[in-house]
């Protein structure tokens, strides 16, 4: 576009541009993307050279978002990226001169000796367990995988855990129940272009991965896409003009709504019997729990009248008939919406209850699944970075996995730690008496990212060692005694695992920093310093080979694709090694062609139980935390332009422009009341802390609840209110159901990140 | 305490149920062991859903709350059929009917909780009509209520009328309040022919203001029922057979018409009324305990007897701190958690602990039993599909003085709207809501807390309808996935032919694809070329 204007030096010939096919940095969508290389010209070098477009493939369709299409500004020479170790002088003396102390440059060796001296002295005084790890949904499979695998071989301690456990903790343990499988979508995501119904709970898809909506086209079409959330959020807008409904519950109300619609299900004889006997147990005990909630009971506490509450129930139930009867397939999705909650397990399984009442799961007429969030976040569970599990989704306290596992690593399996700690209790006891002495944290800004950050602060201040590996110097970051910095996406080769259980090649497309190294070098290097017996490997493509190996005849079976096939097959897991590219049904390709591999179905024959069958179960509701004084209720979520901490999306100048500071929505009825203007500025209190957000006003907002965004730090971050409450079956906290009171903020400032 | 604490429940309804499923926790550690007494033939089932049962849109067998299998597993016993004649205090044991006396005419407990219920009350009607050969029955009032007289207080009763509506007899109910308007209703609904007696100007009258009240009644004879206001029965007319279908009770004097307090007669196989209920609380009197004049067994808070530490009672039976049985369920379920909180601390099973992620534990408000201090209301949602009324609390405060609580009133009677709400600062006093679901399901919710912040009532009337989409200026986001404006996409679209060539030029349609529709009406929309070069 640009060759007459600028003409090619003469001394050399002109280099061609690169393409390199990969996928966005960000969501579980996990968008196909071209990353374009121009040659850049000698004169301007800091001018970003990559440029980015979609790229064909199932899930995105060449369509990406404002943040994968932007993602190529995080690369390049840019004067915030990390580029050399950093240690802070004094670290090793004790925590009184972390503040007064910077943090200076080091070398690798220093560093690296650093850490591993320092994990030997306080192992030696503390025990194991004295060192903690925190992993990420972000990063791929191989540094999940050798994270874990370092975590329970070179330091031998129990306590890890990762950021998923904040995101999809509860529809895992939820599926792993009902379902027998924690794998979030068990059909290909394009199963859903046929869909004539799509319940939607707890998910703004328009706003967190926007070309996901093309999959509801149908749906709406046929005024079938019913969307369940609190706020008209950019989703439920898409129910507008007779393309669906729009369901608002009150906070708390999500578990209350489901079960009164399986109650109207199950006493006006609508669930699918047949099914129900075929493929579940406990019916029996499930009908008794929600025989307490009638439409009208359910409506005091969910916000939802008796009569829509029935409605939904028999336009489902009509729904699946029709598509059992030769008609278009319905699917229940849920999302964090409904999943960050302190029930959250219960929801999910109620959702996934619902599913089967109505004799969807595992056939052609529909299912149900759970939208991951992050862009490995269904790789990154599978992994082994999880406190309770070893790869492949194997469990750390049964014998037969922990055996399986300890055999490929070399070890005796009781060499093995037991279950760790859950990532909230990790990182609300750093420090303390009952938790770790130094920490190291891998593709995680816990310091926005955790609910009640001010108590992980606290605890981040407390540690003996803090180590974190990142790319940009991120608000956790400025707490650690040594910072690593490391490779990014597009600059590394490895493999994530998308929403639908699909392997998938990420490829480096560029170099990165001179100085940074891959997460998987310097975890080898760290083990070889502490003396481990297991070595690590540090190529991607060996490390993916070791996966296939551990993981071959578990429940995440990886065995049958090769890493370079990765990018011809659409591989689902499990794949057995012994016929991975058979599966149940005709032979079948993608959209964007790739011969489909391994199951993409998962549960067309069985459930994941040993009996074969869902089990269904009781589901009681819990109390509901006191109301604030003003008996509002803050919810927390994503937007549009930011990904998750901000600490990527907060560096485009594009998506920062876009919306750079914290917001939180109110209804304007309330704001009046409360004398908030809109523009100006309010203060959020709750029993954890306060923050500070500019206010806009939303018609579309419930009057009891008010929303905030999660990406921003400093007084903007909406974790300041969240509190440590978590689910107690999957230990994940509650991010979405905070009391809290609103009063005008005098000041304007402090509230930017 | 040796062995587990013995616990014996009188009455197998709803309560009884959720007073199990509170034990729970000292059901698995093995330190408490239940017997449950209860006089029906089956377990306990939601009887709250009875009218639905009654009309013939839920089978009965879905409201069922226990399974005694199930239960026995748990180290409950559940006996169903069972009658207790008496309580013997000193011995802690309490007396079955002989009929009913397998495997023993004796139950012994260490704790006896009295989970009763209530009865309904059905007024001693003055009968005339003819029996048997002919013999004429003169007007009489003995107790004794002829066959097609019922209250709706079991699945046998609410089947038996379920079996009216399907032989299209007709039905009578009797009673304005909850029970009536609800079991009047179901059956209209259905296509039944079904007339409702009820005292007063209105019904509902006792909770609702009289302009509520008005719509209500306007709104109940527009579902088809024949509403007679300010009207009860004056006698029952009977026959010996009710038409031909009563072979068990052949000879036996049958409901054939209703005479009204009004003078007129009114066809009717089935009078069901619903004209109250006491508390069941003879076996505790008898066994001289603490009672109200109008029946209600005196409780603590935690459903515990004060002269007899051994015995509770919980649900419609029970009066705590002295106050007369709500009959509603939601505080019969509080009362159940309380009584098992105290059970579960006598048995020494430690109370289940929330604790945050720090390891601190967490304060959540323990359900108080009513009377509660707090403010909270429990409002009634009258269960119906085609009409959406609730109410609670107190509507009486006059809108127009200037000291009194805040009154907001929303009337289109035409609509068949009406909405009244009364706060007193953020405190909710009381609301009624008829015609606006979405209203009614927001302050039956608040009711709960007593608590209601929004300052501008409208808020809620506008929630009762979606929010419609507005026309976009030229500044507004057209596309949000690009960020590209409705400005920036017409003046993209005046150079552009397809969908993608917009696209192309200012990135919108590329991300979810939605506003796709919207820039081909765009392209398709009225010729605002322009000449070429006219925009640079």
């Amino acid at each position: 576009m640009s060759e007459l204007a600028t003409p090619a030096p003469i001394s050399a010939p002109t280099p061609a541009a690169t393409a390199t096919r990969t996928h966005c940095p960000y969501c579980a969508l996990q968008c196909a993307m071209t990353l374009t290389l121009e040659p850049s010209p000698a004169t301007s070098p800091s001018t970003n050279p990559v440029t980015v477009t979609g790229a064909e493939f199932p899930t995105n369709r060449g369509r990406l978002c404002r943040k994968g299409a932007t993602s190529a500004a995080l690369l390049g020479d840019r004067p915030d990226r990390l580029t050399t170790p950093l240690i802070r002088d004094g670290a090793s003396l004790g925590r009184a001169n972390r503040d007064s102390a910077p943090l200076r440059e080091a070398t690798w060796d220093e560093a690296l000796d650093l850490v591993a001296s320092r994990i030997t002295a306080l192992q030696q005084s503390h025990g194991r367990d004295a060192i903690g790890v925190f992993g990420s949904g972000s990063l791929t499979n191989e540094k999940a995988y050798t994270l874990g695998k370092f975590a329970r071989t070179a330091l031998r301690t129990s306590r890890i855990d990762y950021n998923g456990r904040f995101c999809m903790a509860s529809a895992a343990k939820a599926a792993t129940e009902v379902l027998g499988l924690d794998r979030g979508l068990p059909f290909p995501l394009t199963d859903l272009d046929a869909a004539c119904t799509v319940l939607l709970l707890g998910s703004n898809v328009a706003d967190t991965m926007p070309p996901f909506v093309q999959h509801l086209e149908r749906a709406r079409s046929h005024g079938g896409l019913i969307v369940v959330d609190p706020r008209r959020s950019a989703t439920a807008q898409l129910t507008g003009d007779g393309a669906g409904h729009h369901l608002a519950p009150a906070p708390g109300g999500d578990l209350p709504l489901l079960l009164s619609v399986a109650h109207v299900l199950l006493a006006e004889g609508l669930a699918d019997e047949d099914y129900l006997s075929r493929r579940t147990t406990g019916l029996a005990s499930f009908r008794r729990s929600v025989a307490d909630w009638w439409p009208e009971r359910s409506q005091s506490v969910s916000g939802i009248s008796a009569g829509r509450i029935r409605w939904l129930a028999r336009h489902l139930a009509a729904a699946a008939r029709a598509s059992k009867a030769g008609g278009d397939p319905v699917f229940i999705l849920t999302g964090r919406g409904v999943e960050q909650h302190r029930d959250g397990t219960d929801t999910a399984k109620a959702a996934i209850s619902l599913a089967l009442l109505l004799g969807l799961p595992g056939t052609r007429h529909g299912g149900y699944g759970t939208l991951t969030g992050q862009g490995n976040g269904q790789g990154g569970r599978e992994m082994g970075q999880k406190a309770d599990q070893l790869p492949g989704l194997r469990s750390i306290t049964d014998p037969a996995d922990r055996e399986a596992t300890a055999r490929h690593w070399g070890i005796p399996a009781d060499a093995l730690p037991g279950p760790g700690l859950p990532a909230t209790q990790l990182l609300h006891t750093l420090g303390t008496e009952h938790g770790v002495k130094a920490l190291l944290v891998h593709g995680a800004n816990v310091a926005v990212s955790a609910p009640d950050v001010q108590h992980v602060e606290e605890g981040l201040r407390a540690l003996d060692l803090l180590v974190v590996c990142d790319f940009f110097r991120s608000e956790t970051a400025e707490f650690a005694d040594v910072v690593l910095p490391v490779l990014q996406w597009a600059e590394e080769d490895g493999t994530l695992t998308n929403l639908e259980g699909r392997l998938l090649r990420r490829s480096r497309a560029v170099d990165g920093p001179r100085g940074a190294r891959s997460e998987l070098w310097i975890l080898a290097e760290l083990a070889r310093r502490l003396g481990s017996t297991v070595p690590l490997v540090s190529e991607p493509a060996e490390v993916f080979e070791e996966i296939r190996r551990v993981t071959a005849g578990a429940r995440a079976d990886y065995a049958g694709v090769a890493w370079d096939r990765l990018g011809e097959v659409a591989a689902y897991w499990p794949l057995d090694e012994h016929a991975p590219g058979t599966h149940p049904g005709p032979p079948e390709i993608t959209v964007s062609g790739e011969p489909v591999i391994g199951t993409p179905r998962v549960f067309t024959e069985s459930f994941g139980h040993p009996d074969g069958r869902a089990h269904l179960g009781p589901i009681h509701v819990r109390d509901p935390q006191p109301p604030s004084a003003q008996g509002l209720t803050l919810t927390t979520g994503r937007l549009m332009e930011h990904y998750q901490s901000g600490a990527q999306t907060r560096r485009v100048p594009d998506l920062l422009g876009m919306h750079p500071e914290a917001t939180v929505s109110v209804h304007p009825a309330t704001a009046v009341g409360l004398r908030l203007v809109e523009g100006a500025h309010a203060e959020l209190r709750s029993t954890s802390g306060s923050m500070q957000a500019r206010v806009v006003f939303d018609s579309g907002l419930r009057t009891d609840t008010v929303f905030v965004p999660f990406h921003f730090a400093g007084r903007g971050a909406a974790n300041r209110l969240t509190a440590g409450l978590l689910d107690p079956l999957s230990q994940m906290p509650e991010f979405k159901n905070t009391p809290v009171t609103l009063h005008p903020a005098p000041s304007v400032d402090g509230a930017r990140s | 305490m040796s062995g587990p604490l013995r616990i014996v429940v009188v009455g197998g309804g709803p309560v009884a149920a959720r007073l199990i499923q509170e034990l729970r926790p000292a059901l698995e550690a093995g330190a408490a062991h239940v017997t449950v007494l209860g006089e029906e033939p089956v377990p306990a089932y939601q009887r709250i859903r009875l009218g639905d049962v009654a009309s013939g849109r839920v089978d009965g067998a879905a409201l069922a709350l226990l399974d005694v299998q199930d239960e026995e597993l748990a180290g409950v016993v559940v006996r169903c059929g069972v009658r207790v004649v008496a309580l013997d205090r000193d011995r802690k044991t309490v007396l079955l009917d002989r009929t009913s006396g397998t495997p023993g005419p004796s139950v012994p407990y260490d704790r006896l909780v009295l989970a009763t219920g209530a009865h309904a009350v059905i007024p001693d009607f003055p009968v005339s009509g003819t029996v048997g050969r002919g013999i004429s029955v003169p007007a009489h009032g003995d107790g004794d209520h002829p066959v097609g007289v019922m209250a709706l207080r079991d699945l046998g009763e609410a089947r038996r009328l379920h079996q009216a509506v399907r032989d299209a007899e007709p039905v009578v109910v009797l009673g304005g309040g909850v029970l009536g308007v609800e079991a009047a209703l179901a059956l209209a609904e259905v296509g039944a022919a079904v007339t409702l007696l009820h005292r007063g100007h209105v019904p509902l009258g006792g909770q609702l203001d009289p302009d509520s009240g008005r719509l209500l009644l306007r709104q109940l004879l527009a579902a088809g029922i024949q509403v007679r206001p300010d009207c009860g029965v004056q006698e029952l007319v009977v026959a010996a057979r009710a038409q031909d279908r009563a072979t068990v009770h052949d000879g036996v004097p049958h409901l054939t018409a209703i005479r009204t307090t009004q003078g007129r007669r009114i066809p009717a196989a089935l009078l069901v009324a619903c004209t109250g209920v006491r508390p069941r609380d003879e076996l505790a009197a008898a066994a001289g305990l603490d009672t109200l004049p109008r029946g209600g067994i005196v409780v603590d808070r935690n459903g515990r007897c004060p002269d007899d530490p051994s015995v509770f009672a919980v649900g419609d039976c029970a009066a705590v701190l002295g106050s007369r049985p709500s009959g509603l369920i939601g505080p019969g379920w509080d009362q159940a958690r309380a009584a098992a909180g105290a059970f579960l601390a006598e048995a020494g099973v430690p109370a289940a602990v929330e604790r945050d992620a720090a390891g601190r534990p967490v304060l959540t408000p323990t359900p108080t039993p009513t009377p509660a201090p707090t403010g909270r209301l429990d409002p009634i949602v009258v269960k119906s599909h085609t009409l959406s009324v609730a109410c609670a609390g107190d509507l009486t405060a006059d809108p127009w003085d200037p000291q009194g609580p805040s009154v907001s009133t929303w009337a289109d009677p035409e609509a068949g709207q009406y909405l009244r709400i009364v706060t007193q600062g953020t405190r909710l006093l009381g609301f009624v809501s008829i015609g606006l679901p979405r209203s009614a399901a927001e302050l039956s919710r608040h009711a709960l807390t007593g608590t209601l912040p929004v300052a501008d009532r409208s808020a809620l009337l506008a929630m009762e309808h979606a929010a419609a989409d507005r026309e976009l200026g030229p500044e507004d986001v057209l596309c949000r996935c690009s960020g590209a404006t409705a400005g920036q996409v017409h003046e993209a679209a005046v150079e552009c032919a397809t969908v993608d060539e917009v696209g192309g030029r200012c990135g919108a349609g590329t991300g979810c694809g939605t506003c796709r529709g919207r820039i081909e009406e765009l392209l398709a929309g009225p010729p605002v070329r322009q000449p070429a070069g006219s925009l640079a």
